[in-house]
Order: structure tokens, then C-alpha cells, then sequence
């Protein structure tokens, strides 16, 4: 079985480090420990487990992190080498029912056949899942960087039955491959600190950021959504998502401004004659601004900006995978403002779903195992959500290039630039699994 | 002697046109049979303009006793005088201001007067800062008045300062400076640029609240100002009128003293501005071709702050003082002794380069909204009969119209330019939907109070002015400008003259006739 | 080579356009006649800066006096008494060759040559910008209105030398047609009669035999420069009879290089010093007679 494989070797992390750094995201995977290699399918002979066929795999931004360099070392103990990354995956079932599936990639207590679950699993959130790196498989956060399941760069991989969820056949393999990071999104616009006259920033125009706007629009509906877009088409596809107010990142403050109508501190006093530097008409930071920000690029600049656009008492959320950041956070002391994390998925609280007329969706959890975690009354899985949001607001159309596997220094170079390429989400797919579908 | 103003018919033989292009400068060649405006060439100054000042306020005209009669020694004067627009550029020192205020200040010191303040009259415009308040007054007023705070600078939205005087015929709210209203005598010192400037307008709209400045500056009398230089036309004249009538009425005295400037708008070494192009000698194309050379390598702001610096040679042509209206009249004829050329007929197309500065970004950066005012609002009104351009004609404006703002001076612009003109370019709809939160932003306002900020209205009031040209016009091609910029404005963006045409033959038919202004310096052309 | 080059700038020069070129003129506008700066309005007064001085200083120091030196090497009689005057004077000489006045500025003791200034006549040295530019630079010209009276030009010049500057001047108004001298203008009497300077008659010779007046080539000859007795105006004189004064000094000085001092001491006593008017008839036998005295005295 052909793969990319993440292996521990240092040099070669320094390397892709100094060189990501200089050329830029994406350019240094060649440097990287990521390589093209022929390995052993991976096999998990556990109950519930068995293998699937991967269909295709998006990039996603933490894996440009990983060859990048840049990932934090906050993961070290939760993964295990060498391991195949990609977990925005579509595969088909082996199992004779040839089922198209998407995968809730986070391997929690029950895929690690952990009994009793801990307290998170018990309840269905099984992102905050705590035993990562305990049970019957290597440890590892998710797929993708667990050594035993292999991952979705390649061409099979082994999975847990309560990972998967069944796609309806409107959705493409390819489209499918937007499900994961839609799942990620409304989880994060889930945490119930959004209500339906809240003023929400949404930092970031890429994956994260269109689908935390639909996310918004579908399940809460907000009095305003406004998006910060470096690029023309990204603000096209934001207003089509449903953004009510789209500006560039160099004009957010004041357009939080304009929406909130207080004041902007800065350094607008001056009587410098011409100060016409970019920066100096920013204005620092603002009296009001958004009761909520969700950040989907998670950069020192992004924190910062957040904060300065946030009211007082306000929230920020956290949804872009942030590292080492070098952030002040005067301004969160100063104005009480919450800082909060949102990873991965699990299940979600319908209640806080707010859109006047939304209709919750059918289940497609697949259970195989003695563990049943159905979601409680008014609970929802959060891939089920995802997987009607992606259907009703067309999110498929995100997926914009996709590149055969043993092309991924292409694919990945494409996807650290893939905004400036007009682009979104970029997916790898198995040469196998085209074939196969050339002869279907 | 100098010549009076000129009508070139562009020939094969003709020299290239100059353009101003911004911080720069363009030579074009206009189609055989365009027509160029020349300006009048600068009047001579008066040899002794403090003579001149003098013998104003010792014989004023009109329903007026000399200034001398109308002070007494426990009288409340307050002197207000024109701001930092005016005039463009700024002149050498010394400032007309500066003379005439030191002239009646001299007279108020024989008589005792104790209880003097000096306003300069923003209107809505930012404030000044210390060293303009020096230049435009002088080191010896500015030393005796500013450390006591008796130099003070017109707060149009300082409830505590303001009182209204009540509603004019026509329902408008007339709403002043308190100290100047409250005062036994209210001396005014204008200059007059163009024909607009001065007679009530000056107190009226200069010392006026935005309450009452709102009820002139809107796009309904802006269409109907046709145009707002040509005094018999204007409604927005007509207003002022109404209101300074009014401002008499309740007991404010006004003595006015209106100044003119004659067109000798650029130092020496930019004397090519000045002259026509077949003209120019080896010096002049030497000054060019320096200039030109230059200027391109030069980086903008460093080009912004070399222009800005240019102090003008302007010189006084008259001055008069005493009873507004009696003033104005003298100011008026002498504003077109200087400036006026009659034309003949109407173009299809109307050429113009734009310079670096307009009344409102002295010492500031000329913003893409400033662009569309100088433009479609003082170049294009430059008229009287009727405009330069028929109905349904094209203006091609050069301009590099560049996407910057000045953060201090133009706050409101930026957002005006992000959102307002994003959504419509409709100075009615602009005007119904956007005017009042931007009026009443309490940042804008802290701003302009506290800051040196034009007011939240003010892009606003600069859309309007373009609101006849907008209205008469059937489109209007930015030669030379930033394309994302033009388009926000709603204008069309052409690389070269010659695309320009190509864009405006569309409007206006295959064969159209074309008129330059070759200016500044500023003309007013009296079309027949 | 210098054709070819000034041919080829000539070309590039007229490919330019304006504004690196001159502008066209409108057809339909009419030219204003402008008040010449040529001729006797030509404003040399820049010549006669420190600058331009230095300059001139070292073009007849550096440049003109090793020309003359190899060409037509100088031989200067009368020089001291010119010790006798102090403050400017006016050097008045005949005239057949553009070389005289080269010959005789770089002639002149330091004291003169250096604060110097040569009448010249404003339409023939100053008739284009270029050429005024040039005389006044390196010879330091002031032009003179030669055809008619002109109180601008006199009135410059006696401005000049009422400053300290000497003045050389060709009282015949021009270089002689043939060679023969032809009779001094009274305009240097005004001169002197303005400034109360004193005149000193030079007499030049040889300089037409180096460079004629239809010539551009030069040929190697000997030259001399002969200063005679400054002459003052006499209170009655009248301004004609001192230049006629003036006139036949210059002969006498003529004489006395033809012949010796004392020969023409003695002519000068009895008044029979040869004028060099030539014989009055048609043009081929003054220039018969004139040849007969180049051979004479070569």
C-alpha cells in the first residue's frame, strides 16, 4: 500500500522548519519527514475495527503545520511515529455494503475499546476524550496521528465502526471531503455564547472560516455576521454563506466601529503631516465591538485583533489550530474578555441551536459495538449536523482542487497558497480509488 | 499689462497640453480642434496693501461708519477670520489675515477695546494647528492672543457655544457661535479664492452649527446651485443669504472685510504652471522636465510633503470692508476682473488635471472623495451661464485618485469610502440613509472637537458638491487613477488619454468636442 | 569627424519632442514681437563677474597669449608710457583683422589686460545668443552701436570705465575693407570727453598679413604692437579734431616702425607723417599701393 508517511527524524524537522519559514507554507515538504512510501496496510485486529478504502483526503491546516514545522510540540505525547496524516477523510466500506463513509476522526475511549469510558466519552463528547493515549491502539489524538490506524493520505485505513457516518448520495466523494471541518465549525458556534442578536467577527475567509459562516447562518442566525476576507472571492463566497458585512482584514476595526458606533483608541491624534504608512490608520483597538469573535486562524496577529474588536465581557473563539503565539492580553484582563477553545466535534445541545425553523437531522451515527453512545434526547452528533449543513448550504463546492497522492508536494504547495490560487480546501486521492472509480 | 484669459483651438502645430496629474504633472495631446481655457494672467497687486487695509477701514461702503466709530472701550469685538482652506496654497507671509487683523486690532488698542477673542471660522472643517494659526495670523497676534485662550477656533458641535437665533423664511435653522453672536461687534476677515467664498456665508456658514449648515449643504440644493460659483444662480448662495439676513436681523453686527487675491498661484521655480505651453522657454522646460524627473522617483509622501510646502506668492488685488451685502458686491467683481474668460458654446467633453491640493486637504493627503470634489465640485462649477459641458456630456479628470486617506484629517472619509460609497454612489440616498449616523457618531465628533478631524458629515457634503455634475453628466473617466479606487467612486479609469476618448465616445458620439481647463490657476469661465 | 558628430546630434536633437525641444507655436496665435536681448540690449554684465573674469583671466593667460606666442609672436614697443597713467584709459588702435584685438589684449601690461573690456559691435559680435555669450566671455565685449548714435551703448561703456575698467576700441568702426585705415570715428572723443580718461593711440601691424579679413586661415607672421603718448582732450578741442588728433597719432606710430623714431618725429614736426588712407582711385591701385608696402616692410 502506498502512503505518506510522518516519520520522527529531526534534521529533517529543523530543515522543513527554517524552510517553511523562508519560502512559505507548503514549499518546504520535500524537506519535511513526509515522504511517499510503499508500507504494510495497517491493521487493528480489535472488535468494532475494520478496514476501509480511502476515497479522497482534504489538507487540512493542521497538517501544513505538521510538514511545516510549525505544529506545537504540545502534541508530542499524543501521537505516535511514524504515522500517515490526513483525517478529513472519505473512504468505502469493505465490508459488501460498499457504504461511502466520512470519519469522526478523534480516536476517544471507544474506539480505543476503553470500558468504562471516561466521563467526556460517557456523555458523547469525545473530543475532550482523556485516555488519548491509552487502551488496546497506539497513542494519538486522532487518525492521522496514531502509528496503529494509518491515516487518510494513503490508500486504506483502519477505523473504529462508531466512526463513521453514511454519505447520502448527493454528496460527491470529493465534496464529502468538507464534512470534517464543517463538523469543527459548528461545534464551535455551539458553545452557546452566541445568541441570535449577538454581533459575531469572523476572522478568516479560508475553510474555517466560510463554514463557521454558514454554521452561523443555518444554526443561529445572528442580528449580524461579519467576515474578515483578505481576498475578493473569498468575500464573495463569505456574502454567499451568508455574511451580512465582508471587509479586509486591514479595515476590520474600523468596520466593527461603524457597526457598533463607539469609540476607536489609537493613535489618531497625531499631527504628523502625512502619516499615510499602512498601519497608521488602524486604529488600536475600540470602546465597543462584536459580542463574539470567532478566530479561525489562530496567529498571534488574529488573537490580537480579536481582542481589540471584541466588547467588553465579550467572547473569543478559537477555532483555527493556534502554537506558540506572542500575544499581550492586557486587553482581555482589562476588558473581561472570554477566551475560548473549540476542537474537533462530539455531540451537540440542540437547544442552542437558534435559527427560527431549523430542522435537526436524521442520524447517520453507525454504532458497532457493545459501547452504544446514542445521542441523549435533544442531542445531536455534531458529523450529522455537519453532514445537513454541507447539503443545505452547498459546502461541497469549497473542495476546489484535488491532486493524485504521489503529487502531494504539488497539493500541499497548493494549499499553503491556496487563497492567493483562489482557492479553498485542497484534497488528495489515492490513485487506487480513482481507477476504481474510472471503472465504475 | 497682464493678458487677459485665452481660448487656444488646439492645430497640428499646437504644443502638447500640460495636465496636472495630483503630485504630478502630465502633457497630453488633445485632439485638433479641442479647445484649451487659459487663465487670465495674475492682476497686479496692490503696491501697498496695508495702505489699502487701512483706508478699507477708514471709508467702508455700504450702510457702515468706519471701524474706528464702532469701537469703544468696554465693547465685547470678536475678530473671526477664514481658516486653513483658504487660500490655496498658503501664502508667503505675510497672510492677508495676518495685515488685516493686526490692522483693526491696532485701531481696537487706541480705543481701549479690553475684551477681544479672535475665531477662526471652521465651520465643519478640522481644526488648525498651531503653527497654521501662526502662519495664517502672524507671530505677533498669535503670541498676545493664543496663551490666553483668546484664540479660539469655532466648535460647531458645543451646545454651550452655540445660539440660535431662530428660523429663516424658508424654515431654517440659524444657529452661531455664541461669543460671536453675544459680541457688540463681529469683525469678519475673509479672503476670496473664488466666487463662492465670503458675503454671509462667511458668518453663516463659517461660525454655523451643523443644525444649520444641514439645511444648505444637501444634494437637493446642490443640483439646484447651477452653479454654486455664480452668486445669481445658487441656491446654496440664496440660503446663505437668507441666514445672514437673519443674523443681522436679530442684532449681530457684522463688519466685513473681503479680501482678493490675484492668480499668481506658483513660486518661480514652478512658473511653467503658469504660463502657456508654447511659451515656455528653456528655463520652463527645464522646470518641467526637473520637476517630472523628479517627482517620479521620488516616493509620494516624500512628493506630498515637498508640494505642501510650496508657499504662494498670491498677492492682494483689492480689499474693502463695512456692511456684508456692499462688500460682497465689490468682492465679486473683483474675484472675476481676475478670473473670468467668456467661452463660446457648450463641449461634449471637458478635460481637466487635477493638482495636489483642494480647500480641504492642506497639509493632508488629497483622498479619492477630495478628488471627486475638486473635480465634479469646484472645477466643473467654475461656470456661469452654463456648464462647460452639455447635458449628458463626460469630464475626464487625471488624477492618480490613490486609495489613501489621512487617519487624522479624514476619519470619517475612510468609512464613508468602505461603506457608504460601497452601497450607492446616489448622493439622495446617500444622503437619506447614511447622513445622520455619521453626523451624530460620537467618535467623529469627539474627533473634530478634540482632534484635527473634519467633521462626521463632512465626505458627505463633498459627495454633494459633486451632485450637479453628477446629475448633468453621463459619466466621468479617471485619467491615470487607481482603477479599485475609481470604481468605488463609480467612475470609469482609462491609462491614457487617448483610451479616455475611446471610453467617452461612447457617452457622447464619434466626433465629440473637447475643452480643457488649463488650470489651476483657478478660472471662471462665462459660457454664452 | 566633428560634422559627422554635430550631424548625428543635429538628427538626435530633432527626434526629441517637446518639452526636451522647443514647443511649437499655434498657428493661430500670434507671436508677440519681443524686445530683443541681442544686439546692444545683450546684458553682458555677467561677464564681468569674479567668475567669468577668472575665466577670461586664464583664457588669455593659458590659451591666447602661447597662440599668438607660436602664430604671430608679438614684438611691443612703447610700453612705459603707459607707466605715466594711473586709472583706466581707452586703447585706441586701427583695425584690419579680427586677430587685433587678441594681439593687443594679450599685449597689454597685467594691470590692464585683466580689467579690460573691448567695444565690439552689437551687430556683428552680438547678432546670436551663442556668439554674445562667447565674445563676452572670452574677450570680455560690451556692444557698441557702430552704424548710427546710440545712447545706450555709449552710455554703458562710459559706465564701465567710470567703474576703473579700460576700454579697447576700434575708432574706425569696423575692420578696413582693404587694408588701407579708414578715418577714426569721433565716438572715442565722447568717450573721453565723458570720462575725462585719457586716450592711447596703439598702432597694430602685421595682424592683417596673419589673418586678412576674408581669410579663415591664419598664417605665421610676425606682428607688433606699438602704444604711443596718452592724449587728453583739450578743454576747447573739438570732438572731430581729436579724433583726427587720435587718428594721426596712430600714422606717426605707423611711421615709426615703418622708418625710425626720428624719422617720424621729424614728419611729425614738418606734418608730413604718411596717412595710411591710401590713394584716393579706383580699388586696384589702393590695393596695387598697399601690396607695394606689405613687400616693402615684410
Amino acid at each position: 500500500m502506498r502512503a505518506l508517511v510522518f516519520e520522527r527524524n529531526l534534521p529533517r524537522y529543523g530543515l522543513a522548519r527554517v524552510f517553511s519559514s523562508v519560502s512559505g507554507s507548503g514549499k518546504a515538504v520535500s524537506k519535511s519527514p513526509l515522504s511517499f512510501q510503499n508500507v504494510s496496510p495497517p491493521s487493528v485486529d480489535k472488535p468494532g475495527w475494520e478496514t476501509v478504502d480511502v476515497l479522497a483526503c482534504g489538507i487540512c491546516g493542521s497538517d501544513l503545520a505538521t510538514v511545516d514545522a510549525v505544529a506545537s510540540r504540545y502534541f508530542e505525547d499524543i501521537v505516535s511515529f511514524p504515522f500517515i496524516p490526513g483525517h478529513e477523510i472519505v473512504a468505502r466500506r469493505r465490508n459488501g455494503s460498499g457504504d461511502r463513509v466520512v470519519i469522526e476522526s478523534v480516536l476517544s475511549c471507544i474506539p480505543r475499546g476503553i470500558d468504562p469510558p471516561c466521563k467526556y466519552c460517557a456523555t458523547g463528547d469525545n473530543g475532550n476524550c482523556t485516555n488519548l493515549f491509552l487502551g488496546s491502539i497506539e497513542p494519538g489524538l486522532q487518525i492521522g496521528y496514531c502509528r496503529s490506524s494509518g491515516g487518510g493520505f494513503s490508500e486504506s485505513l483502519c477505523v473504529h465502526g462508531s466512526q463513521l457516518y453514511s454519505i447520502p448520495d448527493d454528496i460527491g466523494d470529493l465534496e464529502a471531503v468538507i464534512i470534517e471541518p464543517t463538523a469543527c465549525s459548528i461545534h464551535a458556534v455551539l458553545t452557546g455564547h452566541i445568541s441570535r442578536d449577538s454581533t459575531v467577527g469572523v476572522l478568516g475567509a479560508g475553510t474555517l472560516g466560510l463554514c463557521v459562516t454558514a454554521a452561523l447562518r443555518s444554526l443561529i442566525d445572528p442580528k449580524t455576521v461579519l467576515v474578515s476576507a483578505k481576498y475578493d472571492f473569498q468575500a464573495g463566497l463569505a456574502r454567499k454563506l451568508g455574511a451580512d458585512v465582508v471587509c479586509e482584514p486591514g479595515s476590520l476595526v474600523r468596520t466593527v466601529r461603524r457597526l457598533g458606533s463607539g469609540f476607536a483608541l489609537g493613535s489618531v491624534k497625531s499631527t504628523d503631516r502625512f502619516q499615510n504608512s499602512p498601519k497608521s490608520g488602524v486604529p488600536k483597538s475600540l470602546s465597543e465591538g462584536c459580542d463574539v469573535v470567532i478566530d479561525c486562524l489562530g496567529t498571534s496577529d488574529s488573537i490580537s485583533t480579536a481582542m481589540s474588536i471584541t466588547r467588553p465581557k465579550g467572547t473569543i473563539i478559537m477555532v483555527g489550530m493556534p502554537a506558540r503565539v506572542s500575544v499581550d492580553l492586557c486587553p482581555l484582563w482589562h476588558r473581561e474578555i472570554s477566551l475560548i477553545g473549540s476542537y474537533a466535534y462530539g455531540q451537540e445541545d440542540l437547544s442552542k441551536v437558534l435559527a427560527p425553523g431549523f430542522e435537526p437531522p436524521g442520524s447517520t451515527y453507525q454504532v458497532f459495538t457493545q459501547v452504544s453512545r446514542r445521542p441523549q434526547p435533544k442531542m445531536v452528533r455534531t458529523f450529522d449536523l455537519a453532514i445537513d449543513l454541507v447539503r443545505k448550504s452547498a459546502l461541497g463546492a469549497l473542495v476546489s482542487a484535488s491532486y493524485p497522492l504521489e503529487r502531494y508536494i504539488e497539493a500541499f504547495e497548493h494549499a499553503g497558497e491556496s487563497a492567493r490560487r483562489r482557492g479553498v480546501k485542497i484534497a488528495l486521492v489515492p490513485t487506487r480509488a480513482k481507477k476504481q472509480e474510472e471503472t465504475n | 499689462m497682464p493678458r487677459p484669459g485665452f481660448l487656444l483651438e488646439v492645430e497640428s502645430s499646437s504644443p502638447p497640453t500640460l495636465f496636472w496629474h495630483g503630485e504630478g504633472f502630465r502633457l497630453e495631446r488633445l485632439p485638433v480642434g479641442s479647445r484649451v481655457l487659459y487663465p487670465p494672467e495674475p492682476l497686479k497687486a496692490l503696491e501697498n496693501p496695508r495702505g489699502a487695509i487701512r483706508e478699507a477701514l477708514r471709508s467702508p461702503v455700504g450702510d457702515a461708519k468706519p471701524l474706528e466709530d464702532l469701537l469703544f472701550a468696554d465693547m465685547k469685538l470678536t475678530i473671526a477670520f477664514d481658516d486653513v482652506s483658504l487660500p490655496l496654497p498658503a501664502m508667503k507671509a505675510p497672510d492677508i489675515r495676518q495685515m488685516v487683523i493686526e490692522e483693526v486690532l491696532e485701531i481696537a488698542a487706541r480705543k481701549g477695546v479690553d475684551d477681544v477673542v479672535l475665531i477662526a471660522a471652521l465651520a465643519l472643517h478640522r481644526r488648525m494647528t498651531d503653527e497654521e494659526l501662526r502662519h495664517c495670523l502672524g507671530s505677533r497676534v498669535f503670541d498676545s492672543f493664543s496663551p490666553h485662550g483668546l484664540l479660539t477656533q469655532h466648535d460647531a458641535e458645543d451646545p454651550d457655544n452655540l445660539v440660535h437665533l431662530g428660523l429663516t423664511s424658508q424654515g431654517e435653522d440659524v444657529e452661531i457661535n455664541r461669543r460671536a453672536a453675544e459680541s457688540d461687534l463681529l469683525v469678519y476677515v475673509n479672503i476670496n479664492l473664488v466666487a463662492m467664498d465670503g458675503g454671509h456665508k462667511s458668518v453663516a456658514t463659517g461660525l454655523a452649527s451643523y443644525k444649520s449648515i444641514k439645511h444648505h449643504h444637501n444634494p437637493q440644493t446642490m443640483v439646484n446651485s447651477k452653479s454654486f460659483m455664480d452668486q445669481h444662480h445658487s441656491e446654496l448662495h440664496s440660503s446663505n443669504w437668507r441666514m445672514g439676513r437673519l443674523i443681522a436681523k436679530s442684532g449681530v453686527k457684522v463688519f466685513q472685510i473681503e479680501t482678493t487675491l490675484n492668480t499668481n498661484t506658483f513660486p518661480e521655480n514652478f512658473g511653467f504652471l503658469q504660463k502657456r505651453e508654447w511659451e515656455w522657454e528653456l528655463k520652463d522646460r527645464l522646470g518641467f522636465i526637473g520637476a517630472s524627473k523628479l517627482l517620479g522617483h521620488t516616493p509620494r509622501r516624500v512628493a506630498r510633503s515637498v508640494f505642501h510646502s510650496i508657499l504662494s506668492p498670491h498677492a492682494m488685488t483689492s480689499v474693502s470692508a463695512g456692511e456684508v451685502e456692499a462688500v460682497h458686491e465689490i468682492t465679486t467683481a473683483n474675484v472675476l476682473k481676475q478670473q473670468n474668460i467668456d467661452v463660446e458654446g457648450q463641449s461634449d467633453i471637458l478635460t481637466m488635471g487635477l493638482p495636489y491640493i483642494c480647500p480641504y486637504n492642506v497639509n493632508s493627503i488629497m483622498n479619492p472623495i477630495l478628488v471627486a470634489c475638486l473635480g465634479l465640485g469646484y472645477f466643473f462649477n467654475m461656470y456661469r451661464g452654463r456648464p462647460l459641458v452639455r447635458q449628458g456630456g463626460v469630464v475626464i479628470i487625471s488624477h492618480p485618485t490613490k486609495w489613501e486617506f489621512h487617519p487624522v484629517h479624514h476619519p470619517s472619509y475612510i468609512d464613508f469610502f468602505e461603506e457608504v460609497l460601497a452601497d450607492t454612489t446616489d448622493p439622495v440616498s446617500i444622503s437619506e440613509r447614511y447622513e445622520e449616523r455619521y453626523a451624530t457618531d460620537p467618535w467623529y465628533r469627539h474627533l473634530y472637537r478634540t482632534s484635527y478631524a473634519y467633521h462626521g458629515v463632512h465626505p458627505f457634503y463633498m459627495w454633494y458638491w459633486c451632485a450637479h455634475a453628477l446629475d448633468h453628466l453621463s459619466q466621468v473617466i479617471i485619467l491615470g487613477g487607481e482603477r479599485r479606487s475609481v470604481e468605488r467612486l463609480g467612475f470609469s479609469c482609462a491609462s491614457t488619454l487617448d483610451d479616455a476618448l475611446e471610453i467617452a465616445r461612447h457617452y457622447v458620439g464619434s466626433s465629440p468636442s473637447l475643452t480643457h481647463l488649463h488650470s489651476p490657476p483657478v478660472l471662471m469661465a462665462n459660457v454664452t | 569627424m566633428l560634422e559627422e558628430f554635430t550631424s548625428i546630434l543635429k538628427r538626435r536633437m530633432q527626434g526629441l519632442s517637446f518639452p526636451y525641444s522647443k514647443p511649437t507655436w499655434p498657428g493661430s496665435v500670434e507671436r508677440p514681437l519681443k524686445a530683443s536681448k541681442l544686439g546692444v540690449n545683450y546684458d553682458s554684465a555677467w561677464s564681468r563677474r569674479y567668475f567669468a573674469r577668472l575665466a577670461r583671466a586664464g583664457l588669455i593667460d593659458w590659451v591666447a597669449r602661447p597662440a599668438i606666442g607660436t602664430l604671430a609672436p608679438v614684438r611691443v614697443h612703447g610700453v612705459d608710457y603707459l607707466d605715466s597713467v594711473d586709472g583706466p584709459v581707452i586703447f585706441a588702435a586701427n583695425h584690419s583683422s579680427h586677430l587685433d584685438t587678441v594681439v593687443l589684449l594679450t599685449s597689454l601690461p597685467d594691470r590692464f589686460r585683466h580689467r579690460c573690456l573691448v567695444a565690439a559691435g552689437a551687430d556683428y559680435f552680438f547678432d546670436k545668443t551663442f556668439k554674445a555669450h562667447l565674445w563676452s566671455l572670452a574677450t570680455g565685449a560690451i556692444p557698441i552701436e557702430r552704424n548710427r548714435v546710440d545712447r545706450k551703448s555709449a552710455n554703458l561703456a562710459i559706465e564701465l570705465i567710470d567703474q576703473g575698467w579700460n576700454l579697447i576700441i576700434f575708432p574706425e568702426g569696423g575692420r578696413s575693407p582693404d587694408g588701407w585705415t579708414q578715418s577714426f570715428k569721433p565716438g572715442v572723443s565722447y568717450l573721453a570727453k565723458k570720462t575725462g580718461v585719457p586716450i592711447v593711440p596703439v598702432y597694430l601691424h602685421g595682424t592683417r598679413q596673419v589673418l586678412p579679413k576674408d581669410s579663415k586661415r591664419i598664417t605665421h607672421g610676425a606682428t607688433k604692437v606699438v602704444f604711443g603718448e596718452p592724449l587728453h582732450l583739450e578743454p576747447d578741442e573739438d570732438l572731430r579734431d581729436f579724433a583726427t588728433r587720435i587718428e594721426t597719432k596712430v600714422y606717426e606710430l605707423a611711421h615709426e616702425t615703418d622708418e625710425s623714431w626720428w624719422k617720424a618725429r621729424q614728419g611729425a614736426a614738418r606734418g608730413t607723417t604718411p596717412n595710411l588712407n591710401g590713394p584716393k582711385g579706383s580699388n586696384w591701385r589702393r590695393s596695387w599701393e598697399l601690396k607695394a608696402r606689405d613687400l616693402d616692410f615684410k
